[in-house]
């Protein structure tokens, strides 16, 4: 440039430019393309363009069946909420329920049925071609017809999820129709020791109903119910319940785990045993309790019983296995038996995948030994509505059908959304097992692991695009409607299975009369309603099927209060042996814990960009694997965080890269299950590792349940280091006060309030917000770091996915994140303090931002907003650097939304172009929408009408929204609580977000 | 360093390849400054002369408003149905036209045309008359239900044939309005 600037000189240089700028100002005018607006032929009823319409369904995303309301736009779903009417979730929706409008619009869907072709013969070479639905359904028919009519029906397998309700009806239908095809309901968390154990102990195979929200004393061997165990986000909002500070009462909630998960950062008080020797914390227990008399409604016969069975498990006794004083098991036996609170107030809850091994089921059997003695059975722990996870086929059925496929025994395997090939244990042997099969058939929408080795491919219709139902728990009937038509060429896998029915005979297709899915569901829901019309309660107002059937659809289910059904403690007991769990490797080795992951759950969640790029709630990693391990164990390793590490176990070796976590038992190693995909699509193939890999694939013997704590594994550094992302590297806090915590004590003594900080005075004029002033509340102490409405804040306001490598560049566009901090805690006390802070804008009265932008992009407005209008900003980022809370996000990048991807952007919020400054709006488009309706109805906006996404989601109902200007609103009294503080006060920016004080 | 006088043709080309850094820079700062993204991409559209301010129009069909509200007198929300509930006023369906074009001037060649449209179920290709920029987030509602007349911002419609604009459509004339009747004119209110 100097060398031109030699030539051209001062004077030719600013001619030229005034040359240019109308140059570049004519061609930006000209070149408007003339835009078509193309009106209905025949308009849809009561659908007004622009105006969303909600329609009730259920989630599909785990077996714990949640109400959804989906919010669809011209005929499209935009945003998925939790259903406020839904008996299971109560109007919360977790981060992976949030993510599902991912799947349905995700771009690596197969968007046509595939056939298998050989390519090369003599090599074995295949691939997947497009075919033709007949075709494809002709072929699948003559198969099963030709194995039928030879009279092998038996070798005929179906592989499902746990589905359940009608579908799961059609399948058993189908199956026997075709001569007895063997049924597999799989489910990679199957909880087969949790019912075991009820069979054992009081004679009822069944996965009870926990009520948490009546726990004064909560205790949870291994059990993650804030990530995913049973029913994440039922019990975390029945938890939230229990654990708010009520006046003096707060329940105390004890988590007994290896590993300081997400559950047990919110618990009082963490306990860390050996791995695999939780059970013998619960024995311990239980035998405190008989010899101190401490039990409740129990008869006599049955107290000796147990007290001969524990005999031999008192504290000293067992204290040095476990790996903790047994003082400390005595003051939990104490704890958890409070004869003068009454039965029925405590709750003993176990068995998430990290720590089911060996002795899973006698983990369990424990549990219900010490729920019994506590009184706690028929309150808090109810059997009657009983969870569909009962009725999943055992691991071990699975592995006797893989077993038969190894032998050749079956010629037709169909699959549906299921995904062996990665969830069952590597050393099983499933993938050569498949090889064995002549004839797969997958019916899934995404080519994961299983589907890309079958022969044929048929799409099936996303949950959101299907009508079915679901039953998650006894009494509870969620209905499920498609939202969306079809996006892809696929079909509903009820109407597949019918259409197949038809072309198998006169036999088959009798047993299976519907026209289509739809028929048959709703002559399944006749069928049952005729039989017993329910309770008012379940459809109110219906009198007739077809007035049932509305109601149905528009609440989202029918559902009844089941009442807990009394069970007999049964002496089987005695034959379960209590030992520590088996855990095979290398005597030296470490062991090797795969947990269940919140964002991915068992693998299905890793081609949604949203949970990919969500930092992961403990460590705050994104886009990857780790390994996590105590910095002393690192040290005796010599492995540095980063660090790539050999992992390798009797059953498989895989390479990963190290993370420090001093919240972890030394000689441990855990590693999140979910990443390790060879297919599955662009975001989750080729990142990460799987261990499941690792892992025995012997079942528990009682259960038959997967053994996920059952190895160790030898541990060798490399000389690679492959840093894994974080987007926050620091646990503390610094001194900055960000966080801030009080004792329960200190709160009832009326200790809770900070002191006011020094009186500021402003320069500029005081703003003024003559009618609403929108403020927000955030209680720490009610917040979980469960993500949930980060993912609900994606969703809303469009915010855009960047990628590992923009992240490694802290270029996430996130307007909310959880920060998280550790306070330092001395290493043998029990007592947790993690804090979780949702950050965001803090709409700050003296904000900093506005005051420094060039351009008025930034402004406060009379609603005590802090506006950002994109049109305006030129994106000098001065905003940003001068924000002490760092919530401004700026476009580095024209953001990218692949097909059709784009479908799920919600048209109410504008998608930011590169070069803009963005960040939180508090909702602004919901505030709209809300003052909108109050100016229709003649009224101000009521408390609680306008819900920012955030809130609306939060199983623990920990983000308040609302009016400041009104003294009665839930926001204004929230902010003028004791624990109240803002963060940063004395910076003098008046943040309108006020945080609660964490209770510890 | 290249001495000046040196090469004639560096001389020559030196203001033209200015030009073209200058104009790329001035265009990126442009782009930049462009805000406002739609929220769903919207297709290409075919070639033809874009409606704009004072113009006539070829739409597929010569629809004439003026026979229509002033000769016939139909209120503008008979066909305009979604503009008292909704954000967008609505363009009449194809099936609105064809309630009463079955039976009303059926041998009139534009309504044999509408009517074909009708037959194939296929929607009208309108060209857009009044289009704000993406990222101003108007609604009709509230403004027809404060009682702005469809004419303070279409003109006088019922005089023309086909559509045009008239009004400026700009900020400036959107502000003036809403501070002569107090209507709120934070940015907020329209961009966000």
């Amino acid at each position: 440039m100097s060398e031109l600037l030699d030539h051209v000189g001062r004077r030719t240089f600013l001619k030229l430019l005034g040359a240019a700028a109308p140059a570049v100002a004519a061609g930006a005018c000209s070149s408007v393309p003339p835009e078509r607006i193309i009106p209905y032929v025949i308009p849809p009823e009561d659908d007004v363009p622009g105006v969303a319409t909600w329609y009730a369904t259920t989630c599909q995303e785990c077996p714990a069946g949640c109400g959804m309301r989906v919010r669809t736009r011209e005929g499209r779903p935009v945003k998925v909420e939790g259903n406020p009417e839904h008996a299971i979730n109560r109007g919360r929706l977790c981060i992976r329920g949030q993510a599902s409008l991912q799947g349905l619009y995700n771009p690596d869907r197969i968007r046509g049925g595939r056939r298998r072709e050989v390519t090369n013969a003599s090599a074995g070479q295949s691939r997947l071609t497009n075919v033709a639905w007949e075709d494809a359904l002709t072929s699948l028919a003559a198969r099963i017809q030709t194995v039928r009519e030879a009279g092998r029906s038996s070798r005929i397998a179906i592989v499902t999820p746990l589905v359940t309700g009608t579908l799961d009806r059609l399948f058993d239908t189908f199956a026997k129709a075709i001569g007895g095809a063997r049924r597999i309901r799989y489910e990679p968390f199957g909880y087969e020791a949790i019912r075991t154990a009820g069979r054992i102990a009081f004679a009822r195979e069944a996965v009870p109903h926990y009520d948490l929200a009546r726990a004064d004393v909560l205790v949870s061997f291994g059990a993650d119910f804030l990530e995913t165990w049973l029913s994440t986000v039922e019990y975390s909002a029945a938890f939230a319940e229990a654990h708010r500070e009520q006046g003096t009462r707060r329940s105390r909630f004890v988590h007994i785990e290896p590993r300081l998960s997400l559950t047990a950062s919110n618990a009082d008080e963490w306990i860390s045993p050996a791995p695999g020797t939780e059970m013998l914390v619960a024995l311990a227990m239980v035998q405190v309790i008989v010899a101190e008399r401490r039990t409740q409604v129990i008869q006599d016969a049955d107290l000796k019983f147990i007290t001969d069975l524990v005999a031999s498990y008192s504290p000293d006794r067992v204290a040095s296995q476990i790996g903790v004083p047994a003082a400390k098991l005595t003051e939990l036996a104490r704890l958890f038996s409070d004869p003068k609170a009454g039965p029925g107030r405590s709750l003993a809850i176990g068995g998430g995948v990290a720590g089911s091994g060996s002795n899973a089921t006698a983990l369990q059997v424990a549990l219900n030994l010490l729920n019994y003695v506590a009184g706690n059975v028929g309150t808090t722990v109810r059997f009657g509505p009983d969870a569909s996870y009962g009725r999943a086929s055992t691991y071990r059925e699975f592995a006797e059908l893989v077993e038969s496929m190894r032998a050749g025994d079956i010629e037709v395997l169909i699959t549906h959304d299921v995904n062996p090939a990665f969830t069952l244990p590597a050393a099983l042997g499933f993938s050569a097992a498949l090889e064995r099969v002549p004839f797969v058939v997958s019916f899934s929408n995404t080519l994961d692991e299983t589907t890309a080795r079958a022969h044929l491919v048929l799409p099936t219709h996303g949950p959101l695009e299907s009508w079915g139902d679901e039953e998650p728990r006894a009494g509870v009937r969620g209905l499920r409607q498609p939202v969306i038509a079809a996006r892809f060429d696929s079909r509903h896998v009820g109407d597949l299975l019918l259409d197949v029915g038809r072309r198998l005979g006169e036999e088959v297709s009798g047993a299976l009369p519907a026209e289509g899915f739809y028929e048959y569901l709703r002559a399944e829901w006749r069928a049952r309603y005729e039989a017993e019309p329910p309770a008012s309660a379940a459809t109110p107002g219906s009198t007739t099927f077809d007035d049932h059937w509305a109601t149905a659809l528009e609440r989202g289910g029918a559902w009844n209060q089941i009442e807990p059904q009394p069970v007999m403690f049964s002496r089987e007991v005695a034959k379960v042996s209590f030992d520590a769990a088996v855990i095979n490797g290398p005597s030296d080795g470490l062991v090797l814990m795969p947990y269940a992951s919140l964002h991915l759950y068992d693998g299905r969640g890793a081609n949604r960009s949203w949970l990919q790029e969500i930092p992961d709630p403990v460590t705050k990693a994104v886009w990857s694997s780790w390994a996590e391990v105590h910095p002393d164990t690192a040290r005796s390793l010599s492995a540095q965080e980063g660090q790539l590490v050999s992992v390798e176990s009797p059953h498989g070796k895989l390479d990963v890269p190290v993370v420090l976590n001093p919240n972890l038992r030394p000689g441990t190693m855990a590693i999140p299950i979910g990443q390790g995909h060879t297919e599955y699509g662009r975001y989750a193939a080729g990142r990460g590792v799987n261990p499941i890999t690792l892992i025995d694939p012997t079942p528990e013997l009682l259960s038959g349940g997967v053994r996920w704590l059952s190895v160790k594994v030898r541990v060798t550094p490399r000389a690679l280091y492959r840093p894994v992302l974080k987007l926050q590297s620091s646990e503390s806090q610094v001194d900055r006060d960000i966080a801030l915590a009080v004792s329960l004590d200190d709160v009832i003594a009326g200790r809770a309030q900070t002191a006011p900080g020094v009186e500021h005075r402003s320069l500029s004029p005081e703003h003024t917000h003559p009618e609403y002033r929108w403020g927000m509340a955030i209680d720490l102490d009610a917040c979980t770091g469960c993500n949930a409405c980060v993912a609900a804040c994606y969703a809303e306001n469009n915010v855009p996915v960047m990628g590992p490598e923009a992240v490694r560049r802290g270029r996430t566009m996130s307007w909310l994140r959880i920060e998280r901090f550790v306070e330092r805690r001395d290493p043998a006390a029990t007592a947790v303090d993690v804090r979780f802070v949702p950050m965001l804008c803090q709409h700050c009265d003296h904000a900093p931002c506005e005051t420094v932008c060039p351009v008025y992009a930034t402004y406060h407005t009379d609603e005590g907003l802090n506006a950002q209008v994109y049109n305006r900003c030129v994106g000098t980022r001065y905003c940003s650097n001068n924000c002490p809370y760092k919530v401004r996000r700026f476009n580095w990048f024209q953001s990218e939304f692949p097909d059709p991807l784009h479908l799920q952007l919600n048209p109410d919020v504008t998608v930011r172009s590169q070069g803009v400054m963005e960040k939180c709006t508090f909702c602004v488009q919901r505030i709209h929408e809300g003052k909108d309706r109050a100016k229709d109805e003649k009224r101000p906006v009521r408390d609680g009408e306008v819900v920012p996404a955030c809130a609306q989601t939060c199983p623990g109902q920990a983000i308040v929204f609302g009016d400041l200007n009104d003294p009665s609103s839930r926001v204004s009294q929230l902010a003028g609580s004791p624990r109240a503080y803002r963060i940063f006060d004395g910076l003098n920016t008046r943040p309108a977000v006020t945080y609660l004080k964490k209770i510890v | 360093m290249a001495r000046r006088g040196d090469n004639s043709l560096t001389r020559a080309l030196l203001p033209a390849t200015l030009t073209l850094i200058l104009v790329g820079l001035v265009a990126l700062v442009f782009r930049v400054g462009a805000q406002g993204q739609p929220p769903v991409p919207t297709q290409s559209t075919e070639s033809g002369t874009r409606p704009s301010r004072g113009s006539s129009t070829v739409q597929p069909l010569a629809f004439s408003h003026r026979l229509h509200v002033r000769e016939r007198t139909i209120p503008c929300l008979t066909c305009h149905t979604y503009a008292r509930r909704g954000p967008v006023a609505g363009i009449p369906s194809v099936q609105r036209c064809a309630q009463c074009h079955l039976t009303i001037a059926k041998d009139r060649p534009e309504i044999v045309k509408l009517l074909k449209y009708w037959e194939d179920k296929a929607p009208i290709p309108w060209l857009r008359v009044h289009d704000l920029p993406d990222y101003v987030r108007f609604t009709h509602k509230r403004h027809v239900l404060a009682d702005v007349t469809c004419e303070t911002c279409h003109g006088d419609v019922a005089g023309m044939d086909a559509a045009v604009q008239t009004a400026p459509l700009t900020m400036g004339w959107c502000v003036g309005c809403h501070k002569q009747l107090y209507a709120p004119t934070g940015c907020l209110t329209c961009h966000y």
